[in-house]
């Protein structure tokens, strides 16, 4: 049985963040039955990326990627009946996650106060780019502008140029991911207290927040009133970044002086470790150091692939790792040998692989139940079987756009 | 029944190091956990309480902003209570010391398993093991204990026992790739550890999982969180485009694949900038309103964003030439106001004096001995109804001793001292151990 084979989720979510928190309860086994816009649905069957790029609802990577394991009913939220179908689930589930803009809910009749008048138990976790509350609220947002407001992007990069953006969709997706914390720190205490609960999660304070790099720039600020730019969050003159080497890039993190020594040794200069007053507090700082790192290193690397880097650093107990592609992550040997990916068949989308557990447990934990669902798979059995409506509402709910 | 914090009752073993273990453990005592850190004065753990157990203070000006972030660029005698990063994510828990190289040592952490709920551990797999600490022997003594462990590449598989740190994951995942300058060499674009982030979150929602079936099973067990498998996750539609079409995504510096213009565009000031992602045509009529060029948003050539990619160059160099003239944080407003999505590129400054941040409540004030009151930012989600904890920053090294071996495990004054003159207890780090740096 899976840990979460119990809880009753009602997700009322579109686009990456609030479908990645709902994606992380239903892998884990809980029951995630998923509202979508009728003909159209959630936003992202729309992203791609496609496969040839032909657009086709059932086949976008980033819906299918972000909703394994859920159920999908179609709802129309405009319409009364569409809206007594959402609380009729809001009795059901344990929890209701969102993602819609702060206030989108209320005006439909289907707010955190009219849920909990049905279900005072249910836990709601609202996920918003800027919150429930506060002067930007209403702002429009996507996860490249939060970023920025965060403080993130303006450290990305090198200080020479622009700030950089880092990967699309980070912050939405550490927005998810704290999402499910919150809930399952509720569902907790609910089990002990009996009481629900209103979660609010703005994805501009996860990006203000999570501690690297945010959370550490920001209270290295409040200590010493620095601002930090592009530049290592180091300093100093051992390794810390990308660097090319014979076939590509590898990345290497040298970062306490202790490991000075097997810097040197790694790089066949171990003699110089007698020789240089590399204990010497300070040196690691100087110009020098910096000189004679970039001396020994970059034709070191030169001279080598990157596998035969990473297998030298590996040896010499420093931390390293080639730069891969997608393509060369899909085909890593490591994720291989651990059976990371799930190969696994969508009834349109064909055979793809899906990215395995964010954590393993003993027994039952992480599992590939189902792909994610056609649009409006579950109609029948979720709003026939479940809440129990006849043939014929169903027919009439459909003519009349409802579902 | 007055409102108890979700996790109020479960007490969390913690023998992290670095960032993401600490954050994890961070976000199971916001929640409520009663947390002991187990540290060890013979044994400074660098990148944690600060890079170095005792750095030349000449030297800490000239160390990048993580490595410098000493109070007021001063270590003085204590570094390690002293640093912004750890007095940060380490906040709300006990510290107690022992040395684990010691029978004594090990005995005490068992004594202490067996009256815990949760043990997390981030270190290099094996470590604790090498103490006579691993999951078996402490499950035996406590079976309903739940041990969150966090490998970089797991326990098994070829790099089972490589080193790593979130860059270097980073770059293996394939997230390196994806971002980069349009056409640029990949050795410009940073460091990143956006995986201890990651981490953090998963391991604690790995924990909280396992309280959850725990409750109905009775049972605790081993939790593995490959932190190189978590972070992949993150990159799945970038994977699944591999997968499909077997290609990679190329870096495209700030633009979107979709939405146009978009662009990180130059301000008034040295290295100032704003973000602006225009996606519908109304926010593109937003935005040329907001530059004085109506004539632009009626102009068929540059209806839909497909158009507008086409002409993405040209588009950028004449928003350019607007925002260089402007501040960053009024054109922000301006734009807002437009319904275009626009945010300053904020410097951490920016982000202390932002309005909507302290009109939430983000930042906290908070008291610590060592380095007094400061401000620090704060929760990452809120609650309704159930209270969240943000009382003190990290203790100092060991300041919770006598907490821990005379209350909690109940040793006799006599003991306790004698466990100091073991080297167990204290609130320093030795001399051996500052320095081997």
């Amino acid at each position: 049985m899976q840990p979460l084979a119990d809880l009753k989720v009602l997700d009322l979510s579109w686009h990456v963040a609030g479908p990645y928190c709902t994606k992380l309860l239903a892998d884990y086994g809980a029951d995630v039955i998923k509202v979508e816009r009728p003909l159209t649905g959630d936003p992202s069957r729309s992203y791609g990326p496609f496969p040839q790029d032909v657009p086709h609802q059932e086949r976008s990577g980033a819906f299918l990627h972000l909703n394994t394991n859920k159920q999908s009913i179609t709802v129309n939220l405009k319409d009364a009946a569409g809206r007594r179908i959402i609380l009729q689930l809001a009795r059901w589930a344990d929890v209701v996650v969102d993602n819609f803009s702060p206030g989108t809910l209320a005006g439909l009749g289907l707010g955190h106060e009219e849920l909990a008048a049905l279900n005072p138990r249910l836990v709601c976790c609202s996920i918003s780019n800027f919150g429930q509350t506060g002067p930007y609220r209403d702002w429009k947002a996507t996860e490249f502008i939060l970023a920025a407001m965060a403080g993130f992007t303006y450290i990305t990069g090198v200080q020479e140029r622009e700030p950089l953006k880092s990967v699309d969709h980070l912050q939405e997706y550490q927005g998810g991911a704290h999402g499910a914390l919150a809930i399952m720190g509720s569902v907790l205490r609910r089990q002990e207290q009996g009481a629900g609960e209103v979660i609010d999660v703005s994805i501009f304070e996860v990006a203000a927040g999570s501690p690297d790099r945010r959370g550490t720039y920001l209270s290295g600020y409040a200590y010493t009133g620095l601002d930090g730019k592009r530049e290592s969050p180091l300093g100093g003159a051992l390794p810390l970044g990308m660097y090319p080497c014979k076939d590509g890039f590898i990345n290497i993190v040298v970062s306490p002086p202790g490991r000075w020594p097997r810097f040197l040794e790694m790089l066949g200069r171990g003699d110089l470790v007698q020789e240089l007053e590399i204990r010497r507090p300070g040196y690691w700082a100087t110009p020098q150091a910096r000189e004679l790192v970039d001396t020994l290193l970059y034709p070191w690397l030169l001279e080598r692939t990157k596998q035969e880097v990473f297998d030298a650093a590996q040896r010499a107990r420093i931390a390293a790792a080639p730069l891969n592609t997608p393509t060369q992550a899909l085909a890593e040997p490591h994720l291989q040998a651990r059976g990371y990916f799930a190969q696994a068949s969508h009834p349109v989308a064909g055979l793809l692989p899906y990215t395995g557990p964010s954590f393993r447990m003993e027994g039952e934990g992480w599992m590939l139940r189902s792909t994610a669902p056609l649009l409006g798979q579950h109609n029948e059995k979720v709003l026939g079987g479940l809440l129990g409506l006849s043939a014929a509402e169903l027919t009439l709910l459909r003519e009349t756009g409802a579902i | 029944m007055s409102v108890k914090r979700p996790l109020s009752g479960i007490r969390v073993l913690d023998f992290t190091l670095v960032w993401a273990g600490p954050y994890a453990v961070a976000m199971l005592s916001d929640l409520g956990a009663e947390v002991i850190r187990v540290e060890s004065c013979q044994h400074h753990i660098t990148n944690t309480r600060g890079y170095y157990a005792r750095p030349a203070p000449e030297i800490v000006p000239r160390m990048g902003p993580v490595a410098r972030a000493y109070a007021d660029l001063d270590p003085k005698d204590d570094p390690w209570n002293r640093h912004a990063v750890f007095n940060h994510i380490g906040r709300d828990r006990y510290s107690m010391t022992v040395d684990l190289r010691t029978p004594e040592g090990q005995d005490v952490v068992k004594e202490l398993a067996m009256i815990s709920d949760v043990v997390m551990d981030n270190n290099t797999p094996g470590l604790l093991g090498k103490f006579g600490l691993n999951y078996k022997t402490l499950h035996a003594l406590n079976p309903t204990l739940i041990y969150v462990a966090m490998p970089i590449y797991g326990f098994a598989g070829p790099y089972r026992d490589h080193l790593g740190f979130g860059a270097n994951a980073e770059a293996l995942a394939g997230f390196s790739h994806l971002r980069a300058y349009a056409g640029g060499d990949p050795s410009t674009i940073g460091t990143s550890n956006h995986m201890d982030a990651s981490t953090g979150a998963g391991a604690a929602y790995a924990a909280l999982t396992a309280l959850y079936q725990r409750r109905r099973t009775g049972r605790g067990q081993l939790v593995e969180l490959c932190q190189l498998e978590n972070l992949m996750q993150q990159a799945g539609e970038a994977l699944m485009d591999a997968a499909m079409n077997g290609r990679d995504r190329a870096g495209i510096g700030n633009r979107d694949a979709v939405r146009a213009p978009q662009g990180i565009y130059p301000c008034k000031g040295g290295d100032r900038w704003i973000a602006i992602s225009v996606g519908t045509d109304a926010e593109w009529a937003g935005l040329c309103r907001a530059m004085g060029q109506n004539g632009l948003a009626d102009d068929p050539l540059h209806s839909g964003c497909l158009a507008r990619q086409a002409r993405h160059d040209a588009l950028d160099e004449r928003i350019a030439a607007w925002t260089r003239v402007h501040d960053n944080r009024e054109l922000m407003t301006l734009l807002q106001g437009l319904g275009v999505p626009a945010g300053m590129v904020a410097m951490d400054s920016d982000v202390f004096a932002d309005p909507h941040l302290e009109a939430r409540g983000f930042f906290r004030w908070a008291d610590h001995p060592a380095v007094g009151r400061r401000r620090y930012p704060g929760h990452t989600f809120t609650y309704r109804n159930a209270p969240l904890r943000y009382d003190q920053p990290a203790p100092l090294l060991g300041q919770h001793n006598d907490l821990v071996y005379g209350q909690m495990l109940g040793k006799s004054p006599e003991e306790i001292q004698g466990l100091a003159e073991r080297g167990h207890i204290g609130t320093a780090y030795s001399e051996e151990a500052i320095r081997r740096g």
